[in-house]
């Protein structure tokens, strides 16, 4: 693939991550328990991980939370998901590349998901200095889980059509 | 799925059922006073039983969040923010292991044993 495909893909890519970010924003998973996300926006990244590398994954990354961060939500809750998401994106990068572990997409897609509640859970506690918050992030990380494991499912499949579409050019 | 997924899974299994037991026999059943912490710093302490309805205001004066007591129960009554987490985490009572926490607005409302307050463990 040359640049210019592969910058094509990041822009798609970009948009496609915006747009899911705000349609998910609409559903309500709170019934489970108040802050509880599936995270399907981090499906995004995590392809492009794979299929263009985690220099395009992480820009991706950062544009699309800048970009939601301004179309919506305070400063706190975009220190929330530039901390998460960006910890979360850069700790499965570095997973990805050693290879003394290997992980399936499932596998690092939970990584990414402990890591982005694990990296709230310290924003929240800079934030509020109250200790009482962890056992609510402890609750929250069960769920983080179950949510990795269905984006990893998800990202699995991408991936496949991803790489499918682009052995084509 | 490989190895390492169903390793690390599992850890984490067992990592959350210790958590989870820690919480279980963690006592709380003294807790029955009210703290309402804005920004770090304590703006509430009073006893849950005490009915009252909270306004909690940011800086320039507008109400963000208003927390109601009655016959010990402590809830989210109005929130401004746009998903309303807070409002959703219901009730707490006497004992509940539990907080309420608004996060966009650092707020966060929780119970203390009167033993905790003369400890001087609560910030």
């Amino acid at each position: 693939m040359n640049n210019t495909k592969k910058i094509t893909i990041c822009a798609i890519f970009t948009a496609l991550a915006i747009a899911v970010s705000i349609a998910e924003s609409f559903i309500p998973f709170s019934v489970i328990a108040p802050g509880v996300k599936l995270g399907i926006a981090n499906v995004i990244p995590l392809t492009l991980l794979y299929v263009l590398g985690p220099v395009y994954a992480i820009s991706v990354q950062a544009v699309r939370i800048i970009a939601t961060g301004l179309l919506r939500g305070n400063l706190v809750t975009f220190l929330f998901s530039i901390f998460g998401g960006m910890a979360s994106i850069t700790i499965c990068a570095l997973i990805k590349r050693q290879k003394k572990i290997e992980f399936s997409v499932i596998g690092l897609s939970v990584v990414g998901a402990i890591v982005h509640n694990t990296a709230q859970f310290f924003t929240a506690l800079v934030i509020l200095r109250n200790i009482n918050i962890f056992w609510y992030i402890a609750i929250l990380a069960v769920f983080a889980v179950i949510a990795g494991i269905l984006t990893g499912i998800i990202a699995k499949y991408s991936i496949k059509a991803l790489e499918k579409y682009s052995k084509s050019f | 799925m490989k190895k390492a997924d169903i390793v690390l899974i599992s850890i984490l299994i067992c990592v959350f059922l210790v958590f989870f037991g820690v919480y279980l026999f963690s006592d709380t059943n003294n807790d029955d006073i009210l703290i309402i912490q804005q920004d770090q710093k304590i703006i509430y302490k009073e006893s849950i039983y005490k009915d009252n309805e909270i306004e909690i205001r940011n800086e320039s004066g507008a109400i963000t969040n208003i927390v109601t007591v009655k016959e010990g129960k402590v809830y989210m009554s109005y929130a401004d923010c746009a998903n309303k987490d807070c409002i959703h985490m219901g009730e707490l009572t006497a004992g509940s292991k539990k907080q309420i926490a608004c996060l966009p607005n650092k707020i966060l409302v929780y119970l203390v044993s009167a033993k905790q307050i003369i400890d001087g463990i609560t910030r």
